[in-house]
């Protein structure tokens, strides 16, 4: 590929106390491509994306938009340059709704200030083109976390900015959202939208990015074309050694049990019937997509939530 | 604006109102509903500013010494003998300045607004004493002050000439607040700073702004005050700060901002006048004032957590707390 590209970052260098987060990493990203950031926990891809959209300035390096440098030292001054970030943590004012959330910083004005009628159309349209099926005029506090995540989708696709950065944004996604987001990039990126896109679930790498880079402890270890790579290739690439001891199991003895759930319900009947043993030197994972239950289990345990009383 | 949060100041309002329709011929006598107006004029003033700044999440304690300041500019102009206009005009400037200095501590320099407020309370309340040598500036003998009287006390037709220009601010700060970028700037601010910043608005410019938007109307306040009793008094009435809070947060708006709105804190404003004339018809002592507003206030906040923490709603705000602390946090990946 010759193409100029929209993003130039290099030597981009971030220290915060007692760790290098990023140390002279160089990245490009080409117009109408999606682009996967992958890495394990801690590799910086999240800080390196953080440069981009304003939330963290580099301590070195530089960064080029449209080959011209630039400073960015605010999401408000990102979001000039084109670019705009769907993260995982919600930025939405709760106590508004969708609508103005949407067209939070943009609200269109009318003869008499702000015109209402356009501020819903608009984010209608901007639900629409996402799919999204919410009401515009909810109040987005009374929205569950992931129709919440959903409204913050159609607000940064709706910017119809160049560059769209994001950073675990499917993580509390059902597979549906997920798959309509999906859909939604392949548009964008036809129409010669850039995305950035970092997730923890390989498989949404793979279906929808065609190139990634691969980072390692802040350092960059590879960019290459995603055709033809197999999943354990990238492993290997992220983790620095090959796929098969990735989640290398080592037996471990079990002590005796320290903790034993028998039948725990909440009142709420999110969780229901649950049991479980959790052993001397075990790490026990809970795992179940958004609204299983295991964010209520968790708290049920450590006494947040009661459980229901006994019948 | 959700109906919801008015619902339990006006609920008690049109309670005590009929009420005191029923034991009291002389209550729903025009007369005596425009002297409601009439008394709680500068407290509805007042409110507009306050209104401001609780939608910001934040907090003005020194309402009623910064319309002490600003009102004693006013009877201090007209002694020095400027015309009506450059003294409103000073006293207004001196209003924003000062919310302009409450502003840029708190947006800026970032200090909680509790913490500003209380210190300039009492910087606002000492200064007047020290430029007045504590004493009162009266304005009796002040042809050039028969302007302001008579905005603050004559009729025009079957209304006070005050409920109008009341009104009109109300309609004025309501437009401000549901039309501009500015009042939607600050509903944004008070109910995620973060999403503000993200989106682009200046937060630390927004809550200057909301601060000297206060300041300005404290100022008006001010103007009404002196007019009401022809004199600019140094001394701060302490009770006017808390009817000021109270009719606000009794209005159904949240102390941690971005909910509520104006029509509340009118009928917030309303509802402690009636009750303040309910208790001057029934005869009982100005002293037991403060104990039914202090009741109101608390049974009225009340009620509004009470609401809130409606099973379900309680888990949820949890949840969604925790992201937001998470968002905040400084994380490196």
């Amino acid at each position: 590929m010759t193409e100029a590209p929209l993003i130039r970052m290099r030597g981009i260098t971030k220290r915060f106390p007692g760790v290098t987060a990023l140390n002279g990493v160089d990245f490009d990203l080409l117009p109408g491509e999606i682009h996967a950031l992958v890495g394990e926990n801690g590799s910086g891809k999240s800080t390196l994306v953080k440069c981009l959209y304003g939330f963290v300035e580099p301590d070195e390096g530089v960064i080029e938009v449209n080959g011209v440098p630039a400073a960015i030292d605010s999401a408000h001054r990102a979001r000039q340059l084109g670019i705009v970030a769907i993260t995982q943590e919600l930025t939405l004012a709760s106590t508004l709704t969708v609508a103005e959330n949407i067209l939070m910083g943009r609200l269109p004005r009318g003869k008499l200030g702000i015109d209402w009628g356009k501020v819903r159309r608009q984010a209608r349209e901007a639900l629409d083109q996402t799919g999204a099926e919410i009401d515009e005029n909810a109040i987005v506090g009374d929205l569950s976390v992931e129709l919440q995540q959903e409204v913050e989708i159609a607000r940064a696709i709706s910017a119809q900015s160049p560059v769209l950065v994001l950073d675990e944004a499917t993580s509390s996604l059902s597979e549906a959202a997920t798959e309509r987001l999906m859909t939604k990039l392949e548009q964008l990126r036809s129409q010669g939208v850039a995305v950035i896109f970092i997730s923890h679930r390989l498989r949404e790498v793979f279906q929808c990015a065609s190139r990634a880079t691969v980072l390692r402890d802040g350092q960059v270890v590879a960019t290459f074309d995603l055709a033809g790579v197999t999943e354990s290739d990238l492993v290997a690439k992220m983790v620095g050694r090959r796929m098969e001891d990735l989640y290398g199991k080592r037996p471990i003895p079990k002590g005796k049990v320290v903790l034993s759930i028998r039948n725990l319900s909440t009142a709420s009947g999110t969780v229901r019937d649950a049991s479980l043993e959790v052993h001397e030197g075990e790490i026990l994972g809970i795992a179940g997509l958004v609204g299983s239950g295991k964010i209520e289990l968790g708290m049920a345990i450590y006494g947040a939530i009661p459980p229901a009383a006994r019948c | 604006m959700s109906i919801g949060r008015v619902a339990g100041a006006l609920g008690g309002l049109i309670i005590v109102a009929i009420y005191l329709a029923v034991t009291d011929d002389l209550f729903l006598t025009w007369g005596n509903v425009m002297n409601v107006f009439r008394a709680q004029s500068v407290i509805f003033i007042l409110a507009i500013g306050m209104t401001f700044v609780i939608l910001t999440g934040g907090l003005d304690l020194s309402v009623a010494s910064a319309a002490g300041f600003a009102g004693m500019i006013l009877g201090l102009s007209f002694k020095a003998g400027m015309s009506p206009v450059l003294a409103v005009i000073l006293c207004a400037i001196s209003g924003i300045l000062l919310g302009v200095l409450n502003g840029m501590l708190i947006g800026m320099v970032r200090i909680s607004p509790f913490v500003v407020t209380l210190g300039t309370m009492s910087i606002y309340t000492s200064v007047i004493l020290v430029v007045t040598h504590g004493s009162t500036v009266s304005l009796f003998n002040y042809p050039k002050f028969d302007a302001i009287q008579t905005l603050a006390n004559q009729d025009a037709g079957p209304f006070p000439i005050i409920l109008l220009v009341i009104v009109a601010l109300y309609l004025i700060a309501w437009f401000v607040l549901h039309r501009t970028s500015f009042g939607r700037a600050v509903y944004a601010v008070g109910s995620n700073s973060e999403a503000a910043r993200l989106n682009g608005l200046n937060v630390p410019v927004t809550l200057m702004l909301v601060y000297a938007v206060a300041g300005l109307t404290y100022a008006l306040g001010a103007i009404q005050q002196d007019g009401r009793l022809t004199a600019a008094v140094p001394i701060v009435d302490p009770n006017q700060m808390l009817m000021v809070i109270a009719a606000v947060l009794i209005g159904g708006m949240s102390m941690r901002g971005g909910e509520g709105g104006l029509l509340g804190t009118f009928v917030g404003v309303l509802f402690l006048g009636v009750i303040q004339n309910g208790l001057t018809l029934k005869g009982v002592s100005a002293f037991w004032q403060g104990t039914v507003t202090g009741l109101i206030l608390i049974a009225a906040v009340g009620l509004a957590v009470v609401r809130e923490t409606g099973a379900m709603h309680a888990v949820r705000r949890r949840v969604s707390g925790r992201r937001k602390a998470e968002a905040t946090g400084a994380s490196v990946d």
